[in-house]
């Protein structure tokens, strides 16, 4: 691979590993706890785009984020009744917490593999089958050239998108009600209850944004083919990615989660690149980039480039205080 | 997590004694595993997420081991554990000497603990400094890299092709007096093994160290201020939990004779977890009876798989494994955190002496 088109699918990695990692972000702005079902969120939206690619043929395939948002927002919302909720009222610890996300993560991931492992049951997609095939997979990107680069649409796409979906999170949970509300809970859930803030919707409409914009994320993912052919298991292999671009940015902070993206993308690609070329490193080991970013972050900086310095990023007050 | 070859053949007729024994091995070697977990997160609140990596540590280092000096004994020529002749002359070898044998498993048992005490020492790093999520993350991470280590390099454990034979300690039982009798020896062996560690568990809960480690559980700030060294109890535990669980990994391997690298993933350690949770966090016996509660699972979706097939696909029933385990740890989290077997007090020496007196015929 030349290194403009590597340097494109780079980008266009960083692009989707922000619109995935600001649901992080926010878990943790404002619930406070690691959610290890979020790459169910990303699954899911990947699933939802290859389908109805089948089912909506004739429009244009980004259309498949609308259905995406809605199916990653009840997924969420089943987290927040089943898991969620729940342990928090019985005032579990952050462990149960942690545990509990991953059972749901299991419960989630397993009924999409049963999904997908039925039989005569989708037969409006090719094969009848759920299982996505390893070659020549569907939703073909129209690629066009800007000055001799190849630019596919799902590139452009994905750079709105996550440009916006972390502009319009910057700006509900620092300037809108809603957003503030969640700040003050997320501060302190007992204080944000007595002065009359309705915690449960809330929690719930900030759940909707967690899910959705992780599926769309997810969506956009699927057709990129950066992680391979779909399965259900291409949630938890982008989990670590995700959780790494978002334990870079600080955790709280949605334009150094941004910024995190694009480096723990560039890193992933190209340093698993230098490292095989200069070192003899397998390219297999492209996962151990981002883990080896998270756990030198965690021990090195905890609080992640968000907290420096980086002068035209900072919007006054976007960062919020790590308690 | 093995492979059930008793069951891939369809009809043929089962031997029930070999398969009962099988599965006590199993939930033996498992209990160990999750007794090590129990010391770590149930005992000391260290939420080991990174359980699986130590297990295939000990696994990757043990067939590694043997089957090198298999190679070695024999005098083979190829580095290459995989290959299919260097397979077959170990296992010649391992059929007809027991000394062979018995040294390897030994010294690979041994060769376990270390480096898995080893891997736990450095582990410990971030045990001590990070938060209880963050340290989740963090060892998950170092489990999958020790996985995809293992993967990438032929020469940890055979890469990706995984050592299709390792000679276990009892294969001249197996060649000279049948399976029955490999089995009850091996069974006994392995039920040796897990009783020990959980003596030597039981032993540390109910010392003044033990007391340690549930004081750091239950409140970090009020055991240091106290004057006990948080630091060094939670490197020492990290230490035990994982030469155990390398340990565990190794006798697996003895006993499946044969390292695969899909063995390992991630979502094992949460099986592992499922244990110490059903069983009773805190408590020995009870990771002991979680070990055993789902191997029974096992048993139970081993037992329907063959008869099923004809209905769903046989994925379908590994998958519905999975979501099983995923609901009863959501469901004991909610209605059960304290499990099957609730914390026990602690037994310190003038609890037991005041408990003789007040029961002097010895009743519990």
């Amino acid at each position: 691979m030349d290194l403009v088109t590597s340097f494109v699918l780079s980008v266009e990695l960083g692009n989707l590993l922000a619109v995935m990692a600001s649901g992080i972000t926010l878990t943790y702005s404002v619930m406070r706890f690691t959610n290890f079902a979020h790459g169910e969120f990303i699954s899911v939206g990947a699933y939802i785009s290859y389908f109805s690619y089948y089912l909506f043929q004739g429009l244009p395939s980004f259309v498949s984020i609308v259905p995406a948002f809605a199916g990653g927002a009840v997924v969420a919302i089943a987290l927040n009744y089943i898991m969620f909720r729940p342990l928090t009222r019985r005032k579990a610890t952050l462990t149960a917490l942690l545990v509990g996300s991953i059972g749901v993560s299991f419960a989630f991931k397993y009924t999409l593999y049963i999904l997908t492992d039925l039989q005569g049951v989708w037969t409006f997609l090719p094969g009848g089958r759920l299982s996505v095939p390893a070659v020549g997979g569907p939703q073909p990107a129209t690629v066009t050239y800007f000055l001799s680069v190849p630019i596919s649409d799902y590139f452009i796409f994905s750079l709105i998108t996550a440009v916006a979906i972390v502009a319009f999170l910057s700006y509900f949970l620092f300037y809108t009600t809603p957003g503030r509300f969640s700040r003050a809970l997320a501060d302190n859930p007992e204080l944000a209850e007595t002065i009359g803030i309705p915690t449960e919707r809330i929690k719930l409409i900030t759940w909707v944004l967690i899910g959705g914009f992780s599926a769309i994320g997810g969506a956009l993912l699927s057709p990129s083919y950066i992680f391979g052919t779909l399965t259900p298991e291409m949630g938890l292999t982008v989990l670590f990615y995700v959780f790494a671009a978002s334990i870079l940015g600080g955790r709280t902070d949605f334009y150094a989660t941004l910024v995190s993206s694009y480096i723990v993308a560039f890193a992933s690609t190209y340093g698993i690149a230098l490292a095989s070329a200069y070192f003899g490193i397998p390219a297999a080991l492209q996962p151990v980039v981002p883990f080896g970013i998270m756990v030198a972050t965690l021990l090195l900086r905890p609080g992640g480039i968000g907290g420096m310095k980086i002068g035209w990023l900072r919007r006054g007050h976007s960062r919020m205080d790590v308690s | 997590m093995a492979k059930k070859g008793t069951f891939s053949d369809g009809c043929i007729m089962i031997d029930y004694l070999s398969l009962t024994m099988y599965f006590v091995i199993l939930a033996a070697i498992l209990s160990i595993a999750s007794m090590s977990l129990n010391l770590e997160a149930g005992v000391t609140g260290l939420p080991n997420f990174g359980k699986v990596g130590f297990l295939a540590l000990g696994a990757f280092v043990a067939g590694t081991f043997a089957v090198t000096l298999g190679v070695l004994v024999t005098g083979s020529k190829s580095g290459l554990l995989y290959l299919p002749e260097v397979t077959s002359a170990v296992n010649q070898l391992a059929k007809i000497d027991p000394i062979f044998d018995i040294a390897v498993f030994v010294l690979g048992m041994l060769l376990a603990l270390g480096v898995g005490g080893l891997a736990g020492f450095m582990a410990s790093y971030p045990a001590i400094r990070l938060r209880e999520d963050y340290l989740g993350i963090t060892l998950l991470a170092i489990a999958e890299v020790i996985r995809l280590m293992q993967n990438s390099y032929t020469s940890i454990a055979g890469g990706a092709y995984g050592l299709p034979y390792v000679p276990g300690p009892f294969d001249w039982v197996r060649y000279r007096f049948g399976t029955t009798a490999y089995y009850l020896t091996f069974m006994s062996l392995a039920l040796m093994l897990a009783y020990l560690s959980y003596v030597y568990f039981d032993k540390i809960l109910n010392s003044p160290y033990g007391r340690i480690l549930r004081a750091i559980r239950d409140n970090e700030v009020v055991a240091e201020s106290f004057g006990k060294g948080v630091r060094r109890t939670k490197i020492e535990v990290m230490v035990i939990g994982s030469s155990f669980a390398a340990m565990a990994g190794a006798l697996q391997v003895y006993f499946v004779q044969s390292v695969s690298n899909e063995t390992y993933v991630p979502a094992i350690t949460f099986v592992i977890y499922l244990m110490v949770l059903l069983g009773g966090s805190g408590n020995f016996k009870g990771a002991i009876a979680g070990a055993a509660l789902y191997e029974i699972l096992d048993v139970g979706t081993s037992f329907i798989s063959p008869s099923m097939y004809q209905y769903v696909s046989a994925n379908i029933i590994g998958h519905l494994k999975f979501l099983v385990i995923g609901v009863l740890l959501l469901l004991i989290l909610l209605y059960r955190p304290r499990g099957l077997v609730p914390e026990e007090r602690i037994r310190t020496v003038a609890w037991k002496i005041a408990h003789d007196r007040k029961h002097p015929s010895g009743g519990n």
